[in-house]
């Protein structure tokens, strides 16, 4: 055996630290439990691919396998947090995740691209105001009545919030709000532009989360209160907000995998006088509850916590056969007024169209003949032509 | 498969060393067996429907080896050295001969050839060997395995550095690890998986950003696109060198330095001795001295040089802009040889020129980038001010990547190198050793949450 030199010695200690790396980290992966879905990332994690002499010859063998490995490595959410931590807290970077992190303390919001497209504007607000008018004019048909809920998304209200050298889209989110607008007067559609009313009442920011793409429960009761009032119809007043203490994954944060010091937390309302009722999902069943309570004041809560997130379809039936029947549709933003909504009317039904593909809307509106039809959608998607802002006449999907 | 994923670090790399290990030092055939057979796996793991090209590389160029070391024949050897060519130019420029001649009006049929990874190396070895077995440099590879092995090895198999046959010839035979060797390896596969890692994909999302805006860019924007592809293709390259460089260690394998800190040169000819150095070499050895080099008189010594530099450039890519790259550098070395002459320049002038030569070849990185000759053009404009100077998307992205930036500019110039000479003592080699566990821990954290991960060489 040579001589113990330094060189020798640390020479050993890189190799054996560098081979205790790579040889521990499968079997630790092998050891721990395989995940099936990331609540951060907001999606399914790859699981162990099928291993035959078939699939070695698939062309994306290797890949696959890169990515179960890599969705299934020991303590990743571990990992991946403490990414964005290095990122927000050490690098002091100011997007991390595609989330503005170190801008302001308050608030996150999402990084916005600077190329923005504003010369479609009004050719899409046109196309779209025809479209919405067809529907206008199908549901007036039969005597009914819609309203269109414009409302803005929190890096729409937030919007002065971004440093000057980041891209708040502007520009883009104004033009498209007074050409959408000046659409639907155009055609006679009733709507109310929920970014005046919000901005008009005294401290608007108790209506929007601090962490997610939505409206908080306030700023939802907020909108549906606006939307009864300009149909006449008396809404629910007698409740109260009642703050859950689980941490709340909003859009935002989780992409921060919860790394970020700005905090919210959802809150459900508890009726004075609660109103019962029967609820379906896709045709189903299913338990009559507006609110995903937890099992324990731990466990984190995602913005599903509202009717169970996006669902195709959802009746809820009060049967109050004296009182108006309902249609709403549109993205996300539905969930949490639904809440509450209901209240108000003998029967709900939401459809969110890009999950329901069974008919149209028009068709299913045809059949349903509801007294009221409401279209919720916020302004960063006014001139969405996919899901619920598509061709009213025809099916999706 | 390439070295910087989570399958090649966590699964590939554990196998292939304890199987390698298993087998006692003296068998060192065996050894070569092992190294072979995970070094097929690597390469068809890339690519199956390939496999086969390989294999065929291998036996043919084996064959031609044995054919020319008993005839030392100039038409042999032609013809030998052009059945590699036909192969490389069947698998890499079809589709360019293809679409240049529908662009003049030749009715030709639509053929759609997928790149075999690494076809420009493993081919360029092979052509190596033949010449240097033609020309007596080399001895012919009497086993096949072992020529296999030397075609093949995955360290350097499908992004070099290009090794020639006589620099591992006697490793193939005997070797012996030595754990400073092994250590050594260690530390520069981490500090090549950290450079690719920590700073190549990060400035490769900058160039990505700047490179693929639809709408037109600002000059201060333009110039960080060019600058951060400039840094992402270095820190890629010369990444994977290093990985390759550390990993050939670990076997007990010295392959050939690819780099010398290119972005401290004093010209462009001085760049290109420090740039990718075992393809210069390459050229320099089998393209440019057998067309007569620079012993001949000046239009022919440009003559040479443009011709190795139009074939470097399409070396790079199937790709008329490659050939204009390749054009661009060979009149700016042509140049610096006949003109400007940047070995007589003073002090001042000498440091401008540096300078110039910095920005000439962020200019050349644009071409190379760009998909089309078209592109190339908007994008100069872009540099030189045609759409305004300042814009908020430059500042954001000097913020967003300040210690990337700060980092690039550090690890391009040989500081480390002073740095490594004053840690040599006990407190130095525990700093070293602390260093690299940083780096190879930051690496792993930021691999896996990163999805962009390509090497741009794995292309060529």
């Amino acid at each position: 055996m040579g001589k113990l030199t330094v060189d020798k010695v640390f020479s050993a200690l890189t190799s054996a630290l560098f081979l205790i790396a790579i040889f521990s980290a499968p079997i630790l992966t092998k050891l721990q439990k395989n995940t099936t879905y990331s609540l951060f990332e907001n999606r399914n994690l790859a699981s162990a691919p099928e291993l035959s002499i078939a699939s070695i010859f698939e062309p994306d063998f290797a890949k696959t396998w890169d990515n179960y490995v890599s969705d299934q490595f020991w303590e990743r959410n571990s990992i991946l947090s403490a990414h964005a931590s290095i990122n927000a807290n050490i690098l002091k970077r100011p997007v991390v995740n595609g989330v503005v992190v170190n801008a302001d303390d308050s608030v996150l919001l999402p990084y916005n691209n600077y190329v923005t497209n504003l010369s479609s504007i009004s050719q899409n607000a046109e196309r779209m105001s025809d479209n919405l008018s067809t529907l206008n004019k199908a549901i007036q048909s039969y005597g009914g009545r819609f309203i269109y809920a414009g409302v803005p998304e929190q890096k729409s209200i937030y919007r002065d919030l971004y440093p000057t050298w980041l891209e708040n889209w502007d520009d883009l989110l104004s033009e498209t709000e007074e050409a959408f607008f000046t659409g639907l007067e155009d055609h006679g559609i009733e709507y109310v532009n929920m970014r005046e009313r919000f901005l008009a009442s005294e401290d608007w920011t108790r209506f929007y989360s601090k962490i997610d793409t939505h409206f908080n429960l306030a700023g939802a009761i907020y909108t549906y209160q606006t939307v009864m009032d300009r149909l006449g119809i008396p809404s629910m007043e007698d409740f109260e907000l009642v703050e859950l203490e689980n941490p709340f994954y909003g859009a935002r944060n989780r992409r921060l995998f919860n790394s970020a010091k700005v905090e919210d937390k959802l809150t459900y309302a508890v009726l004075s006088e609660p109103v019962p009722f029967g609820r379906k999902n896709n045709n189903k069943e299913t338990t009559p509850s507006v609110f995903g309570m937890p099992y324990s004041s731990e466990a984190p809560l995602a913005y599903t916590f509202y009717m169970g997130g996006d669902i195709a379809l959802t009746e809820i039936d009060t049967n109050r056969d004296w009182l108006p029947n309902l249609l709403v549709f549109g993205d996300s933003f539905t969930n949490a007024v639904e809440t509450i909504i209901y209240t108000s009317f003998n029967r709900t039904v939401s459809l969110d169209l890009r999950h329901y593909h069974e008919m149209s809307l028009i068709d299913y509106i045809s059949g349903y003949k509801p007294d009221y039809v409401i279209c919720i959608r916020d302004d960063t998607t006014y001139l969405s032509f996919d899901g619920n802002g598509s061709d009213y006449t025809k099916k999706t999907g | 498969m390439v070295f910087s994923n989570v399958l090649f670090l966590f699964v590939f790399l554990p196998a292939v060393i304890a199987a390698y290990f298993i087998v006692p030092s003296k068998f060192v055939f065996l050894r070569n067996l092992v190294l072979l057979g995970f070094s097929l796996i690597f390469y068809f793991l890339g690519g199956h429907q390939y496999i086969t090209l390989i294999l065929a590389s291998i036996l043919m160029n084996f064959l031609f080896g044995l054919v020319l070391e008993n005839r030392k024949n100039k038409l042999l050897v032609g013809l030998f050295v052009g059945a590699n060519l036909l192969a490389i130019g069947v698998f890499k420029y079809m589709g360019l001969i293809l679409s240049t001649m529908k662009a003049f009006g030749i009715n030709v049929p639509d053929v759609s050839v997928e790149l075999p990874i690494g076809i420009s190396f493993f081919t360029f070895q092979a052509i190596s060997y033949l010449v240097d077995v033609y020309r007596s440099d080399a001895a012919a590879q009497k086993n096949p395995f072992n020529f296999g092995l030397y075609i093949s090895m995955f360290p350097q198999l499908i992004a070099g550095p290009i090794v020639r046959y006589q620099e591992v010839a006697k490793e193939m035979k005997e070797r012996k690890i030595r754990i400073e060797d092994f250590g050594k390896g260690v530390e520069r596969l981490v500090f090549g998986f950290a450079k690719k890692i920590l700073i190549a994909n990060q400035m490769g999302l900058v160039a990505d950003q700047v490179f693929n805006r639809a709408s037109p860019v600002s000059a201060s924007l333009a110039w960080l696109g060019a600058i951060a592809y400039g840094f992402q293709i270095y820190f890629d390259f010369s990444g994977y060198s290093d990985m390759a460089i550390g990993l050939g260690k670990i076997f007990g394998y010295n392959f050939p330095e690819n780099f010398n800190h290119p972005y401290t040169c004093s010209s462009i000819t001085d760049f290109w001795r420090k740039w990718h150095m075992t393809l210069s070499t390459w050229f320099r050895d089998y393209v440019y001295i057998p067309l007569g080099g620079s012993r001949t008189g000046k239009a022919r010594h440009a003559f040479n040089l443009m011709a190795v530099w139009l074939l470097t450039g399409l070396w790079h890519g199937a790709n008329w802009t490659f050939a204009v790259w390749g054009a661009y550098f060979g009149a700016l070395l042509i140049g610096e040889k006949f003109v400007i002459r940047p070995e007589r320049l003073g002090k001042v002038s000498g440091m401008a020129y540096r300078i110039l030569c910095l920005a000439l070849i962020a200019v050349g990185w644009v071409i190379f980038r760009s998909p089309s000759l078209h592109s190339t053009a908007s994008y100069l404009r872009s540099m030189f001010g045609a759409n305004g100077f300042q814009s908020n998307e430059a500042y954001y992205i000097f913020a967003e990547y300040k210690i990337e930036w700060i980092a690039a500019v550090l690890a391009s110039t040989p500081i480390w190198k002073h740095c490594e000479n004053a840690l040599n003592g006990i407190m130095g080699r525990f700093f070293k050793t602390a260093l690299m566990s940083a780096a190879f821990a930051l690496s792993v954290i930021f691999l896996l949450s990163g999805s962009f991960n390509p090497f741009i060489y794995y292309q060529f």
